[in-house]
């Protein structure tokens, strides 16, 4: 038996809204930690990487380790039904071919409950190794976000520099170049302006727009993201989700071709 | 492949009729051997399994001294017809499963390849017998197994469009003319596509059609001199009909002009509103008139008319002076004014637009350096280097840095 709580709805139509766009189906693994999500886009570009910790929900119940997989879509769709302030349960029965997504009122006066069916997904498992990168930056998510709205619209490729000065953003194209330098903040009322940058030594990598963009979907999840690069390693960005767990979006640098 | 391979993989379909002639042509066998081989097969079949064949046989022999063919079906038939006829002999005709429910395959087939082989007689390896879609059950073994002749068949039109390239467009023309002789079916003419694709398309079209009647021959003798010369003047024969259009309207009627073009010189005058003043004597006056006020009107074609009539009548340097006058002129008339005239016309002076007579008086030199300073303005130099410097980056895999769990 599986069951999972949570006070507010809202905080699942997130996630979902955040991974949706990568993702059309996805394997939710199940078990008394929490849940863990762990996909990659369709084109093996990038990898999500979801982590629900079971101290975060209200209440939360794994009997078994149950691996649900699921059409994200029709997920979404459902979590459209509720209302933001609703508290949401999830409930499978051991190996059930369907989940029950039910839905409560603040004081209990609607109940709804929705019954989707369950898929069975093969999907590869990737081992992410610990990794010491060069630079962590810490930025603002809604920063992130316009950055990469901005540069979309001179390029499919970001570059992504970042010096002890701070971090450059650059897109170059038909239109023209542009680029976006942001440097560290020394002090700052909220915390959740800071840009704080973390280097061991410079990084200079380029990143698919497209990818950055989708990413950025995760924005009404945190105040803050977080960029760990290191040369020839993948682009991790990562959404924490207050006290239940973290979203990270892994992207594969693009490299210069050296055929052409 | 061999026709005992075929049996024995299955490749022969006795679900439908299988004719002995088409193994015969299809695996290039005597009768003796593709009948031997047969026979024994249906035997080995109907020994080891339940299937029952139905046999057709083509009998021949003499009937109150009349020839007979004839094809009987089953062995009780044939007896019976050979005991009916004299000197009678018989071959086996068909094959099929008994009680086979798919259709049967035509009865009545030509052969195309003869068993009997004359001296110094090539065979034409590229003429396949039409089926007109009916399968008689008798699948292509693969190509692999084809007769080195057929195997040659890609490469020669390869050989023969290298030919034609070197040689002078009449030599094609005649060549093209033999090969399209040499093949019968329309099989074999798309066969002969790729070889027709290298060589200009007029001369495929000529070379195509020369078989036909005579007259067409004529015509598409003709065809290609203006084909050819088409793209290249497509501009002057556009300007050569304004210039016609326009000397029906304003001048005077040549003696070269056609009974059509005189007809639409009527229609144009009616519309107009005068029928007959052309016949006048005048009639060059009036119709200066006449252009003046076209050149005062709304419409759009008469202007160019008339600009066309001047190219005709007028040397260039002439036309540019005359231009530059009447677009000063044109520019002088600020606002619309409608009158009647003498002649009953209302006509209406409309405030000129100092760019409409420019478009009109572009020429093809002042365009071509206006279209290409637009092109250096969508582009700016340095925009493009730039773009041409970026190194060329490609899309990493994420499972090249992940390991599989």
């Amino acid at each position: 038996m599986f069951e999972a709580r949570l006070g507010q709805a809202t905080t699942l139509k997130k996630i979902l809204d955040a991974i949706k766009d990568l993702l059309n189906e996805g394997t939710f693994d199940c078990s008394d930690s929490g849940i863990q999500l762990q996909a990659m886009d369709n084109s093996h570009v990038s990898l999500v990487s979801l982590t629900l910790r079971s101290d975060g929900f209200d209440k939360f119940r794994c009997d078994r380790n149950l691996s649900m997989g699921m059409n994200l879509g029709s997920m979404a769709k459902i979590l459209k039904c509720a209302n933001n302030e609703d508290n949401v349960t999830m409930k499978a029965q051991d190996n059930a071919d369907t989940v029950t997504i039910m839905f409560e009122s603040a004081n209990q006066e609607k109940v709804s409950d929705y019954e989707m069916k369950l898929m069975n997904l093969d999907q590869e498992h990737l081992g992410i190794p610990e990794t010491e990168y060069s630079c962590v930056v810490r930025m603002p998510a809604i920063e992130f976000a316009r950055i990469c709205r901005d540069l979309a619209q001179f390029s499919e490729s970001v570059v992504i520099c970042c010096t002890k000065e701070g971090v450059k953003f650059s897109a170059s194209g038909d239109v023209g170049t542009a680029n976006i330098k942001l440097a560290q903040t020394g002090s700052v009322d909220k915390e959740e302006e800071a840009v704080i940058i973390d280097m061991q030594e410079p990084v200079t990598l380029t990143f698919a727009c497209r990818y950055l963009n989708a990413f950025t979907k995760a924005t009404p999840l945190s105040t803050q993201v977080q960029l760990s690069m290191c040369a020839d390693v993948p682009l991790v960005v990562e959404y924490a989700i207050k006290d239940l767990g973290h979203i990270r979006y892994y992207l594969a640098p693009k490299i210069e071709d050296n055929e052409t | 492949m061999s026709l005992q391979q075929a049996l024995e993989d299955c490749l022969i379909d006795f679900d439908r009729r299988v004719l002995v002639t088409d193994l015969l042509e299809e695996y290039k066998l005597t009768y003796k051997e593709a009948h031997e081989k047969l026979e024994a097969y249906i035997k080995q079949q109907e020994n080891s399994s339940a299937v029952k064949y139905e046999k057709r046989f083509v009998v021949h022999g003499m009937l109150e001294n009349d020839e007979q063919y004839t094809i009987v079906q089953g062995d009780d038939k044939l007896k019976e017809w050979l005991s009916k006829l004299e000197n009678s002999q018989y071959h086996l005709y068909s094959v099929e499963v008994a009680g086979g429910s798919k259709s049967a395959a035509p009865i009545f087939k030509p052969m195309h390849n003869v068993e009997v082989k004359l001296a110094k007689l090539e065979q034409r390896s590229t003429v396949k017998p039409q089926t007109n879609g009916v399968s008689n059950g008798v699948h292509k073994p693969a190509e692999i197994s084809k007769p080195s002749s057929s195997k040659e068949e890609p490469s020669k039109p390869d050989n023969n469009a290298e030919e034609q390239k070197k040689t002078p467009p009449s030599e094609q023309k005649s060549k093209a003319k033999a090969t399209t002789a040499k093949k019968g079916s329309i099989g074999s003419f798309f066969a002969a596509a790729p070889a027709a694709k290298t060589q200009p398309a007029k001369e495929t079209k000529a070379a195509a059609t020369k078989p036909a009647a005579g007259s067409m021959d004529n015509f598409f003798k003709k065809q290609p001199k203006s084909s050819s010369s088409q793209s290249s003047s497509i501009k002057k024969e556009g300007s050569a009909e304004e210039k016609n259009t326009s000397i029906q309207l304003f001048a005077e009627e040549s003696e070269e002009s056609s009974d059509e073009e005189e007809k639409l010189d009527k229609l144009r005058r009616n519309v107009i509103g005068s029928g007959d003043e052309s016949d006048e004597p005048d009639a060059k006056q009036k119709a200066n008139s006449k252009r003046r006020r076209i050149v005062d009107s709304d419409d759009e074609e008469q202007p160019q008319k008339k600009s066309a009539e001047k190219e005709l009548q007028k040397p260039q340097k002439q036309q540019q002076e005359e231009n530059e006058e009447e677009e000063s002129m044109d520019v002088e008339e600020a606002t619309n004014e409608t009158f009647l005239d003498d002649d009953g016309f209302v006509i209406t002076v409309k405030a000129k637009k100092p760019k409409q007579p420019v478009k009109k008086k572009a020429s093809p030199t002042t365009a071509t350096a206006a279209l290409a300073t637009a092109t250096k303005k969508k582009s700016p130099p340095a925009a493009s280097k730039s773009a041409k410097e970026t190194p060329k980056v490609k899309q990493g895999s994420i499972t090249s840095f992940f390991t599989k769990k």
